[in-house]
């Protein structure tokens, strides 16, 4: 009897699915036809075709976000590749759980400038959190099982497989293929520590009970291993504020009279006040990014610092630690609740709400009648009521997004923080709606990085995704213009996009419904019907071309120089 | 305070393991001034000895870096005392029949080795710490040093430890 073979392309698509992955973002080319060819075939994995490399890894991080499994992306050799760089780099920067799947020109083509080659493995070695070159297709099984393991434990991050074509038609029986898959991976160099150590539990308990000015920085780490229950336990119990990072948001209810929204450089003046005054900090799943700290020297100068962070390397990167706790946040926060003091901080609490109260998340209009972007954003507020996946792009209209919007669940924003990557907006929203197909996804973005990868608008009506969204248009590059106002005597240089395409007419040819927004009339009239209708739709708010983000913090520096706390210089 | 620590890093001998390593290195700012790599006793890991300059400060952050890299098993700094360090030395020297005597003998003070010798040169194999590799260089430069070459710094723990 003939026996049952099985080439390595199957193998790939056999082992991602009994790893439970049912969906994957890709594009054709000359070294992944085989593996498209079994796509063809294959039954259970669903794939999505983008419309640009870079889209389908932001799709696959998107989708990673909102779903808190892997995301995958697929791309040919060379082009292909280095297109996806942009979206592992993202990955990478805000430790979403990520394979990457690319060909190779045929084993002997490599290193031989063959059509089509490029070094992926070695142009992503300072973006993956591992990547492997296959050589010989009995490797695969493994590496795949490797791959996911290692982007999905510890801290997650994105892993990339290069596979040469010729190794993607190979066979080997299926037999050899059981074997192979049946073997314990082994990696002697990987083992994240899960449970804090008690000691240094204990140490925490410690400070926590003698603090008169406690503050917890809550980052993604919150939601990456599903803490947000512990948190707010911690937080009442010992009646501790709690301000997040960008990406921690979520993490902690908006709506909590214990929470005091985004710290850093464009947070709360509250959060950042109580930051300054606090005299102990418990740093959860965050990294103490500079956009955080500002001038590290000065941040939290009078404070104890906790830090809790499954990686080890994060402790005392950026900021000198007194208790650095290396573990799982969800587990640490578990033990620490366990047998922290019920504590009472009104005199503390009293005064940040004093703060609060005086400084409250503000705008002032500019002096023309035009729509300001804050109030688009408030009225969107009032739509969606936290309830939606809210997905940004880079720039002002993601400040005023993470300060004007209201986040009460985990995963409800979706934006790329680490590494600020323009066009991560509408591609991110595309994987969240694959992800979670009962949810409002609402992409905000801006006129500059929607340009970026507008081309994936296809796909709302290839797979009928009902996006929402929302483009703040001021025909500006905005952020670099605010910049340039505040920092180089108002020389616009090459940030004004008064060039801009038809946005309508794009949505137009794309075969979506769009709509223009620029009084506020409009606004009020019109929002909520586009934000509720059944299928996707763009919004197209022509906001005040000059709208700055305030408060402020200029790089660098520390809260002493912090400006615009009213909402304006 | 600046000064050159050696950090040895074992790790899975796999592809690219040496440029995982290296990249790190670089793109966190740490500067690697010598480098030895190669097989050890048990077969399928790479030793690797790294002489890194830098603040006291930074190597915490070095060894948590580079214990980040998947492939690797262990990561030690090694301290000040306690440690055999060697490095091996080429040099070739400027010699005639006037001075080819006298660079024989210095060498054999240092227990060096003479490798070849040509109408014009001498070539000598050195082993040692730095400093005694630094002496005989010093020592020859008087008589035109041609070329050198030096392996980088090999190190182990004494006694039994690991």
């Amino acid at each position: 009897m003939e026996k049952k073979m099985i080439n390595g392309a199957r193998i790939l698509l056999e082992s991602l699915y009994r790893l439970g992955i049912r969906d994957i973002f890709g594009y054709p080319g000359g070294t992944v036809i085989p593996i498209y060819d079994e796509i063809y075939k294959f039954e259970g994995i669903n794939h999505y075709f983008s419309r640009h490399e870079q889209g389908a890894a932001h799709e696959a991080d998107g989708y990673a976000r909102a779903s808190g499994k892997v995301g995958v992306c697929l791309a040919t050799s060379g082009p292909g590749a280095t297109n996806l760089v942009t979206g592992i780099m993202t990955a990478h920067m805000d430790s979403t759980p990520m394979i990457a799947i690319t060909g190779q020109v045929v084993s002997s083509l490599l290193g031989k400038d063959a059509f089509q080659e490029s070094d992926i493995v070695g142009i992503t070695v300072p973006i993956t959190k591992m990547n492997y070159l296959i050589q010989d297709i009995r490797e695969l099984p493994r590496v795949i099982k490797e791959a996911y393991f290692i982007a999905s434990t510890g801290r997650p991050g994105p892993v990339l497989i290069d596979i040469p074509k010729d190794i993607q038609t190979h066979t080997i029986t299926m037999d050899e293929f059981e074997t192979i898959f049946e073997e314990a991976i082994d990696l002697e160099g990987y083992d994240p520590n899960y449970h804090g150590h008690p000691v240094q539990i204990k140490k925490a308990r410690k400070l926590i009970a003698e603090a008169k000015r406690p503050i917890i920085l809550a980052g993604a780490g919150v939601l990456k291993s599903k803490a947000s229950g512990e948190l707010l336990e911690l937080a009442e119990k010992a009646q501790i504020p709690v301000a997040s990072t960008l990406l921690g948001l979520g993490g902690f209810p908006s709506s909590h009279p214990l929470s005091l929204g985004m710290i850093g450089m464009h947070g709360t003046v509250s959060a950042n006040y109580a930051t300054d005054e606090a005299d102990l900090i418990i740093a959860t799943g965050m990294r103490f990014d500079d956009r955080i700290t500002g001038d590290t020297s000065k941040f939290c100068r009078g404070a104890k610092v906790i830090h809790i962070d499954i990686d080890p390397a994060e402790i005392g990167k950026n900021k000198c630690i007194d208790v650095p706790i290396v573990g799982d946040l969800k587990n640490v926060l578990k033990e620490l609740n366990e047998k922290v003091d019920k504590k009472n901080h009104s005199q503390w609490i009293d005064k940040i709400n004093a703060w609060k109260e005086e400084f409250p998340r503000v705008y002032v209009r500019k002096g023309s009648d035009r729509l300001m972007p804050q109030e688009v954003l408030i009225k969107l507020n009032s739509i969606v009521k936290g309830d939606a996946i809210v997905t940004t792009d880079v720039g002002q209209h993601q400040m005023w997004t993470a300060q004007f919007m209201d986040f009460e669940n985990p995963d409800s924003i979706i934006t790329s923080g680490g590494s600020g990557t323009m066009g991560f907006g509408l591609p991110s929203s595309i994987g969240a709606q694959i992800a979670k197909r009962d949810k409002k996804v609402i992409a905000i973005v801006g006129d500059g990085g929607f340009q970026m990868t507008y081309q994936e608008l296809m796909l709302l009506r290839q797979y009928d995704l009902p996006i929402k969204i929302v483009l703040l248009n001021n025909s500006y590059l905005g952020m670099v213009r605010q910049w340039q106002e505040l920092f180089n005597e108002k020389r616009y240089s090459f940030v004004d996009l008064d060039y801009n395409p038809d946005f309508n007419k794009i949505a137009d040819a794309y075969g979506i419904k769009n709509a223009i927004i620029k009084t506020k009339e409009e606004l009020e009239t019109q929002l909520e019907d586009l934000i509720n209708f059944d299928g996707p739709v763009l919004i197209n708010a022509i906001v005040e071309k000059e709208a700055n983000v305030y408060p402020m913090i200029p790089a660098g520096a520390d809260v002493s120089k912090m400006v615009g706390i009213r909402g304006v210089l | 305070m600046t000064k050159t620590h050696e950090i040895l890093i074992i790790a899975k001998n796999t592809n690219g393991i040496v440029v995982r390593i290296m990249s790190l290195f670089n793109r966190r700012g740490y500067f690697v001034k010598k480098m030895t790599a190669g097989i050890t006793n048990k077969p399928g890991y790479a030793r690797l000895t790294l002489s890194v300059e830098g603040e006291d400060e930074i190597l915490d952050q070095i060894q948590k870096q580079v214990y980040k890299i998947v492939d690797v098993v262990k990561v030690k700094i090694f301290p000040d005392a306690g440690v055999i360090r060697r490095e091996m030395m080429l040099i070739k020297i400027k010699a005639d029949n006037e001075t080819r005597s006298q660079i024989v003998q210095i060498a054999d003070i240092y227990r060096g080795k003479v490798l070849d010798i040509a109408p014009g040169s001498l070539t000598i194999e050195l082993t040692g710490d730095v400093e005694k590799l630094r002496g005989f260089v010093e020592m020859m430069e008087k008589y035109g040093i041609l070329e050198i070459a030096k392996t980088g710094i090999l190190a182990m723990s004494r006694g039994e430890k690991l």
